[in-house]
């Protein structure tokens, strides 16, 4: 009996043991890609310059004036902010979709299934729209209230008494998310000026990226995600049964809620900066998933860094493939993603729902 | 290799003398193809015009035939009486029950009619001419060839006499420069995303006639530019078109203001010029305005600044 016990707590110390290094090595992955799309772009820059630049940037920046204003500007200005944009973006999708489909209980939630996406994506197409007087800066504002608002319909759409059941939620985000998209497509084709830069906003682009854009988007990020990593054990527990997660003393309903708005904020944070990118927040996690298992507590960290490193080699192709134009990130990674994904579903044909 | 380039030479030479027996035997109207391509057919003199573009309209106007002009686009504000035209849609969304109500017997296109509208508008029956010119002579040849199908070639002849005369004022001062002389020079369209023109548009042609480089030549038509690329190039001009209906002016403010443009030498010198998006985005005859404000940016020393 006692031997026995010892046993299972090895085995989950083992577990946790190797969770802690998967985590490790995934956070080296993730350095390591950052530095290389540093070094990456349409201009040659030589590596031990860009080292340079960056050490000389971060620890005494005085010393940054000895290399050319040009290179300073291309490294700090212009790839350093885009490829931390990137990053934080990827994380941030990844971590959302991951926390959805925990919540939802269902494989397919992620942000376009909740409306959220479509609700950001009008809110800032009808900010293209508004008269030029409205400084831009209130786009991605516009982005974010509008998917608040709309999670908050299919919130209150779905309700039913004092519960959030399933099924209703995901039938109310799909008809809110059509709707919204309707008039999203409407706005669009009744302008014929601004076309071109609402078509690649829907796509997804980081090429504003610029650090003003960063520090702004930053805090909602790390808050909606600080949230939501808090919640791996309630979504452990509430991958079991709603109601035996009642038992075991969660408040399902309010959990729920806290997840759902914690995932709205990130998701929208992320959309509004730099358009609706798919793909990762349904990809990331069911890789994550199918190599590391079901625990949120690693998985959604796992995710978190996938993400980041996913979306940061998305858009170092995205801007280095056709160089000197560009291509929308957004078709990067649902030409990386779709097929990454059919392969992983390939491998590992067995449930792991 | 070498063999390979002089045969496509000579090919390229065929081709050019066939275009111009084409261009003189006018007794044979069906050789002469639109931009788009599509074979022009002879018929009489067009009466009942509509025109798909705001530039089709200047041209119609600089040729005095506004009278038979009986619809346009809501984009058509110059000249100002344009805008009294009866409407037949925006520019991409064309209301083809009006205009097939308006029973035009020519209808002026665009490249963007070019997958829906045209070919639909021809299947009914209806006459469609394409015009879409990428060099300031294609523009010329296109108000030339517009002057004929309606039947008005010496009042086209006058202006295109005018126009080229014009053209030839500037180009022969800007000809004869060498590319050092030429400055680095870069469009922009669009701030968010960075849009530039690249080549094989008007705007590259009238770029080059007017004495500049495109640094945007590597990129095909209007598309985005890397912010990196386009530091990486350092403009010495910058040219930004503006709309006039607009108030806020943000691509400018991000030329003018953005940190990190002001490492390109068009800034850190003052050079970044505004110039009226209309002139240049349209191939009507207002281009060759378009054509002298640019040469006077790039070149202050030898051309002064012209009158709009």
């Amino acid at each position: 009996m006692e031997t026995a016990l010892k046993t299972e707590l090895d085995l989950y110390r083992a577990r946790a043991q190797r969770g802690r290094l998967l985590l490790m090595l995934a956070a080296l992955v993730l350095v390591g890609v950052g530095l290389l799309a540093v070094t990456a772009g349409s201009t040659a820059i030589p590596f031990q310059d860009i080292l340079a630049i960056l050490q000389a940037r971060i620890f005494a920046p005085e010393r940054a004036d000895a290399y050319s204003a040009i290179y300073n500007t291309i490294i700090w200005d212009i790839r350093l902010p885009r490829v931390i944009m990137a990053g934080f973006t990827g994380a941030a999708l990844a971590v959302a979709g991951a926390a959805y489909q925990g919540m939802f209980r269902n494989p397919l939630a992620d942000p376009y299934l909740t409306g959220v996406s479509q609700g950001a994506a009008l809110g800032a197409v009808a900010g293209f729209m508004l008269p030029a007087a409205v400084p831009a800066a209130l786009v991605p504002v516009l982005a974010f209230l509008g998917a608040i608002l709309s999670v908050a319909a299919v919130y209150s759409i779905a309700r039913t008494g004092r519960t959030l059941p399933v099924t209703t939620l995901i039938l109310g985000g799909v008809a809110v998310g059509a709707f919204l998209a309707s008039i999203t497509s409407y706005l669009i084709i009744i302008s014929d000026e601004k076309v071109h830069g609402i078509v690649f906003w829907l796509l997804g682009t980081f090429s504003l990226a610029d650090w003003w854009r960063v520090a702004v988007m930053i805090p909602y990020i790390f808050a909606g995600v600080t949230v939501l990593l808090l919640m791996a054990r309630p979504l452990n527990v509430m991958q079991l049964d709603e109601e035996q997660a009642e038992q075991l003393g969660i408040n399902v309903e309010r959990t729920k809620l806290i997840i759902l708005v914690a995932a709205t904020l990130t998701t929208a944070a992320a959309v509004c900066f730099c358009g609706a990118i798919g793909f990762v927040g349904i990809i990331i996690p069911h890789a994550v998933r199918m190599t590391c298992g079901p625990d949120y507590r690693l998985l959604l960290p796992m995710s978190l860094l996938g993400g980041a490193a996913f979306l940061i080699l998305a858009d170092t192709a995205a801007r280095t493939i056709m160089a000197p134009t560009e291509i929308p990130v957004g078709i990067i990674t649902a030409i990386i993603g779709a097929p990454f994904f059919l392969y992983l579903l390939h491998q590992k044909k067995k449930a792991v729902f | 290799m070498s063999n390979a380039s002089s045969r496509s030479f000579i090919y390229a030479a065929l081709a050019a003398v066939l275009c111009v027996c084409a261009c003189t035997s006018s007794g044979s109207p069906a050789e002469f193809r639109d931009d788009s391509g599509n074979i022009i057919t002879s018929a009489p003199p067009a009466e009942r015009i509509i025109s798909l573009a705001p530039a089709n309209t200047e041209i119609i106007y600089a040729l005095g035939l506004q009278d038979r002009l009986i619809g346009v686009t809501e984009f058509c504000n110059y000249p100002p009486a344009a805008k009294d035209k009866p409407k037949v849609g925006g520019f991409s969304t064309v209301d083809i029950e009006k205009a097939v109500a308006l029973k035009p017997d020519l209808v002026l296109a665009a490249e963007i009619h070019n997958k829906s509208v045209t070919p639909q508008l021809q299947k009914m029956g209806f006459r469609v001419v394409s015009l879409h010119p990428k060099t300031v002579q294609g523009v010329i040849q296109d108000i030339a060839l517009t002057g004929r199908l309606c039947g008005a070639d010496a009042a086209a002849a006058t202006l295109t006499a005018d126009l080229q005369k014009r053209v030839d004022a500037v180009t022969t001062i800007t000809s004869g420069l060498a590319s050092d002389q030429r400055p680095r020079t870069l469009l922009v369209i669009w701030n968010d995303p960075l849009m530039v023109a690249g080549k094989s548009t008007l705007i590259d042609d009238i770029m080059r006639m007017a004495g500049g480089t495109n640094i945007a030549s590597q990129i095909n038509g209007f598309a985005s530019m890397n912010l990196e690329s386009i530091i990486s190039a350092d403009p010495q001009v910058i040219i930004v078109p503006t709309s006039m209906d607009e108030k806020g002016d943000p691509l400018w403010d991000f030329i003018t203001t953005d940190p990190r443009m002001s490492n390109t030498s068009a800034v850190k010198n003052g050079r970044v010029y505004k110039i009226e998006g209309d002139l240049i985005y349209r191939h009507s005859p207002r281009c060759i305005t378009a054509l002298e404000q640019t040469a006077s940016f790039l070149h202050p020393n030898l051309f002064s600044k012209p009158g709009q």
